[in-house]
């Protein structure tokens, strides 16, 4: 267990120097630079590049990461190059933002999937399909769209949630709620339905295998055999497409961030790229890396526990 | 322990099957009839095998007294209970299950000994009596030992074992509340030759130490000849013929036994040349399904089949060896069979 954890922490080292190196590469092939945004549409060239030059943003490209990396090796992350606050503290405050729109999206998908599953694969009949119509469109329709259409009915028509905006859970639980619920709703669409889809799939399979029966044969009760048996044995393709939701959910926020108008991550880093603020840019790279990193240990870590072929190897 | 009384050879109840219809639905109104009118009998101690190719719903009657087949009618009664019915919580827990895929029939993410503990904590369940962890512990390690497999075994998981060891313990777990009819379904059907001789030896030398009963079925009526005493073959969910077996597997009277017998290869090139052509002559379109109707199901693949075949359907009668036969010319040897066949 803790040889794992110590192997994935090393090889995750050169993955953050793949990534941020990759971010810094790409911004520097869009047009335009901070210089231009700082000082407006109406800025000299000259000024321009004199504020560039003063930025060090005329330096060399290797030498410029290489300045970069040297600092975040520290820990210092800089600042941003627009506001001038320090990256650091800008990111770990939307951290929280991100997190707490993230983690209830991702309980409610794996809840509600594994609910919606398990109760298709054992009555079958209308619920499944119904799960499957409804799958469908959980498949087929972007979560961001998802979003517009729920501000317009529960905001505008409703008027019973806040449109957009967000409330610190410190502040007050019950308007932090309310100020999560639709987007955790909208970005947990697609978990939902890709799990439900993937829980009933497994769960019909363990319902028909031989175990089952005789368990059945044997006056196990019903609920025991559906819950020590079917459940845990169908969880495990489960944990594995739930590690991809995560990582797609984890995207999903940035545009489910400027739907609602949250201050998270998503949507500091729209804002930092649209204002070529590269050291918030890197940052929020570097952040989304680690949570994905972490992601996987934490579903390579679940999978072990539930499959002992796994644990045996 | 001291819940279960012990038994002796008297207690020991027989299986009765009587008239069993089984018809699976296959969508909106439209059934298949897997099991058409079959009667048979397991008595104590003995062993039914009960032969037939795939499709010929032998499964299915292992299914339906297990509770798990859509029973259309007849009855099934084990001593004096009717099975038919019950809820799966008041099943008699004397008869027990050996399933055919040894890949199936345990759960990957239990460890052998809480597979093998199920029984006994269903049954803690059900009359709340609790041997306890100990108690059940010291069961896994008795049966284990009872099938060949080390004690330790108790304390790995399925994926370790292969086939024949998954086999071994899954015959363990049926042993676990000391039946007294264990249904072997298809259970060395999924074996390599030399593991499934294994099993059978092992399931004879149980029946002889324990006593229990067994229905045995398979697709191969020599192994069922290796360890039942009385054989039932079944064609389309009927029974074609059903008697000793021995005399069934060295005389078969039914054509369609002797297409069994014959199907099954022998060590001798030159013999085995022999009877696949003489197979070929008695059955002339393997594997097509004609429909029914009053027809005797097998008049379409008989080379003895003539008109009264296909407007009547022949009905079990007794032999005079004994043995019950569904065939209007259960009487012609099989010389006679080539012979007619090719004067006509």
């Amino acid at each position: 267990m803790l040889r794992v954890i110590g192997h994935r922490l090393l090889v995750s080292i050169p993955l953050l120097f793949i990534v941020t190196f990759a971010v810094f590469g790409l911004e520097s092939l869009i047009p335009g630079n901070a210089a231009q945004t700082i000082l407006g549409e109406n800025a000299t060239p000259a000024a321009v590049a004199q504020l560039n030059t003063q930025m060090g943003l005329n330096d060399p490209f290797f030498e410029r990461y290489a300045h970069w990396v040297g600092h975040a090796v520290t820990g210092n992350f800089g600042s941003s190059v627009i506001s001038g606050a320090p990256v650091w503290t800008s990111v770990v405050t939307r951290l929280g933002v991100t997190m707490s729109l993230l983690i209830p999206s991702l309980v409610l998908a794996a809840v509600a999937g594994v609910v919606l599953g398990m109760a298709s694969a054992v009555r079958g009949g209308w619920l499944a399909r119904l799960i499957d119509v409804v799958s469908l469109l959980g498949f087929a329709l972007p979560s961001f769209w998802v979003g517009l259409i729920l501000v317009s009915i529960f905001a505008v028509k409703l008027g019973v949630l806040p449109a957009t905006g967000y409330t610190p859970l410190g502040t007050s639980p019950s308007e932090w709620i309310a100020s999560i619920t639709l987007p955790v709703v909208a970005l947990s669409l697609y978990g939902i339905t890709a799990i439900a889809k993937q829980t009933r799939d497994s769960a019909s399979e363990v319902l028909d295998s031989d175990y089952i029966r005789f368990l059945r044969a044997n006056g196990v009760p019903e609920r025991s055999v559906l819950l020590k048996h079917v459940l845990r044995n169908s969880s495990i393709p489960v944990a594995t497409s739930l590690g991809l939701i995560s990582i797609g959910a984890l995207g999903g926020t940035v545009f489910i961030e400027n739907v609602f108008v949250l201050p998270g991550l998503g949507s500091l880093a729209t804002q930092a790229t649209l204002d070529h603020d590269i050291p918030v840019i890197l940052g929020v790279a570097l952040c989304f890396t680690l949570a994905v990193i972490a992601i996987n240990l934490v579903i390579d870590l679940i999978y072990g526990l539930l499959n002992p072929k796994v644990r045996v190897s | 322990m001291t819940a279960q009384h012990v038994k002796g050879p008297g207690d020991a109840a027989a299986l009765h099957v009587q008239d069993l219809v089984v018809d699976y639905p296959l969508g909106r109104r439209r059934t298949r009839r897997a099991v058409d009118g079959v009667s048979l009998t397991v008595p104590a101690g003995s062993t039914l095998g009960v032969v037939g190719e795939s499709g010929s719903g032998k499964s299915t009657i292992a299914k339906a007294v297990l509770g798990m087949a859509p029973v259309t009618s007849g009855s099934i009664t084990y001593g004096d209970r009717g099975l038919l019915g019950l809820p799966s919580g008041r099943r008699p827990q004397e008869i027990q299950v050996v399933f055919q895929d040894p890949y199936s029939s345990l759960n990957p993410t239990k460890t052998i000994g809480y597979t093998l503990e199920e029984p006994l904590r269903a049954q803690e369940h059900r009359t709340g009596v609790a041997l306890g962890r100990a108690g059940r512990q010291a069961r896994v390690h008795e049966m284990l030992e009872r099938v060949g497999l080390p004690a330790s075994t108790a304390g790995r998981y399925p994926s370790q074992f292969s086939g024949g060891q998954r086999q071994r313990i899954s015959i363990a777990r049926a042993l676990m509340l000391d039946p007294e009819l264990v249904i072997c379904d298809e259970a060395v059907s999924a074996l390599d030759l030399s593991i499934q001789a294994q099993i059978l030896n092992l399931l004879l030398e149980l029946q002889h130490d324990l006593g229990v009963s067994l229905l045995f079925i398979s697709h191969d009526l020599g192994v069922v000849d290796h360890i039942a005493q009385q054989v039932l073959v079944l064609y389309r969910g009927r029974v074609m013929e059903t008697g000793d077996s021995a005399a069934i597997h060295a005389r078969p009277a039914h054509p369609y036994t002797r297409a069994l017998v014959m199907s099954a290869p022998v060590q001798d090139p030159g013999r085995q040349r022999e009877r696949r052509e003489r197979r070929r002559a008695e059955t002339p379109v393997a594997g097509m399904r004609a429909p029914l109707g009053d027809s005797c199901p097998f008049a379409h693949r008989c080379a003895l089949a003539t008109e009264l075949c296909s407007r009547e359907r022949p009905q079990l009668r007794t032999l005079a060896d004994g043995r019950a036969v569904a065939c209007h010319h259960a009487e012609l040897e099989p010389a006679e069979t080539l012979l007619t066949k090719e004067t006509r």
